[in-house]
């Protein structure tokens, strides 16, 4: 046995099509070191837009903000637009505005499940970022959070704080961390312990410590092809990142959240038990991280192969990570043990299920 | 993480008569949630509760 040391496989052409024994080189394959989940923002199952705090854009990417007015969106590139190697779809753009205060902050971040992620190691953080308008850069650095439950150890935040200085042209950046050993730290009890990757976009003085005094910004960022590569990199490796395949990524994606778009089910007739109910059962496409919660906004449509209903969200069960049911009040009762289908009556009607951290 | 919480109360299975969930509106949108430690909006809950700035009333008889 022999060990080859390189820092790039080229196909012979130096193109980057190589292959190992058929499988080919890229995000999703062979790269387990990166756990960025929709780093090249190909999925916003929630909205192509929205603003405020949370999970309002792309899949994963939180809106991190308390105070201005902060919008996330998604931005298409023009067919034929060219990023290394890549020939991405869409990039998210954070715009930032009315932040005054020393205790404002505005982040894209990104909860990447289990502190034990990167624990002592060096990593470095690239991908692609512009300035879409404004004035100002933007800053990185790293979170370790214990969990709830029990008693954890008390978070840390602010691990390699450093600016990336933007244009107004897409460019590659490469940050590299030293992620803090968790040796002597406790977790707790919940199994919801993560490690952070923040972009600051806006930070007051509050806040100099994790965002290498950034300092308060109007300011949109745009970003694409987030990714982690073990080690100390520099810009030049941004070029070998490929857009990950997207069915897996989608199942990656759908470990913390689900859209159903239209559902159907089937289940059966509570009758009067439940001011005239139904109960269905739904599977979801991947286990996810834990019990999710479930939202069903929508009016939907009912048949027990004789007459059809409408029904409303009432109730969830969610002993597990896999599949829940979910009771539905009818607009009438169909008798209670007759099997009733479930089906979109209309269109855009949604259930939703987050287990996100 | 914050969380507004404008309204949380407990929902009984229907066949159990046990609670089984939480129906709470969470940032303008209206979320069955698990009675589950480790679900974010399960521990948002918790933690507003023990706070003091958020009761979870009873279930409907």
């Amino acid at each position: 046995m022999s060990t080859l040391r390189t820092n790039a496989i080229l196909d012979a052409s130096g193109g980057t099509t190589a292959t190992v024994n058929g499988i080919p080189l890229r995000p999703g394959v062979l790269d387990p070191e990166n756990r960025i989940i929709n780093g090249a923002f190909d999925f916003w199952q929630r909205g192509t837009s929205g603003s405020g705090f949370g999970f309002v854009g792309p899949d994963r990417w939180i809106n991190v903000t308390n105070a201005g007015t902060v919008t996330m969106s998604r931005q298409a590139f023009t067919l034929g637009d060219t990023l290394g190697s890549s020939s991405p779809t869409y990039f998210v753009r954070q715009s930032v505005s009315g932040q005054t205060t020393a205790g404002s902050v505005v982040t894209v971040a990104q909860r990447i499940e289990g502190v034990r992620s990167y624990a002592g190691q060096t990593i470095t953080i690239l991908g692609w970022a512009r300035r879409s308008s404004g004035s100002g850069n933007m800053a990185i650095s790293i979170d370790q959070n214990f969990g709830t439950g029990g008693s954890p150890s008390t978070a840390v935040n602010g691990i390699g704080p450093t600016t990336v200085t933007l244009t107004g042209s897409w460019a590659p950046f490469a940050v590299t961390i030293a992620v803090s050993s968790i040796t002597g730290k406790t977790l707790g009890s919940n199994n919801n312990d993560y490690l952070q990757l923040n972009f600051y976009t806006s930070a007051g003085s509050d806040f100099n410590t994790q965002s290498a005094s950034l300092g308060l910004q109007t300011i949109g960022v745009d970003l694409w092809g987030i990714h982690i590569k073990q080690g100390t990199h520099t810009t030049s490796a941004v070029d070998l990142y490929r857009q990950p395949e997207l069915g897996p990524e989608l199942a990656r994606c759908q470990r913390y959240f689900v859209k159903f778009t239209d559902p159907q089910g089937v289940g059966v007739a509570t009758g009067a038990t439940v001011a005239g109910a139904s109960r269905v059962t739904f599977f979801l496409p991947t286990t996810m991280r834990g019990t999710p919660a479930i939202s069903a906004p929508s009016t939907y449509g009912f048949w027990n192969g004789a007459a059809t209903r409408t029904g409303t969200f009432q109730n969830s069960y969610t002993s597990g990570s896999d599949q829940f049911q979910a009771d539905f009040t009818l607009s009438a009762a169909f008798t209670a043990g007759q099997s009733v289908v479930m089906y979109a009556n209309s269109t855009n009607l949604i259930i939703s299920a987050d287990a996100e951290l | 993480m914050t969380m507004t919480i404008t309204s949380a109360q407990y929902v009984n299975s229907a066949m159990t008569g046990q609670p089984s969930s939480i129906k709470a509106t969470i940032d303008g949108t209206e979320w069955s949630v698990p009675l589950a430690p480790g679900n974010r909006h399960y521990d948002e809950i918790m933690r507003q509760v023990e706070a003091g700035t958020l009761v979870i009333q009873e279930a409907d008889a």
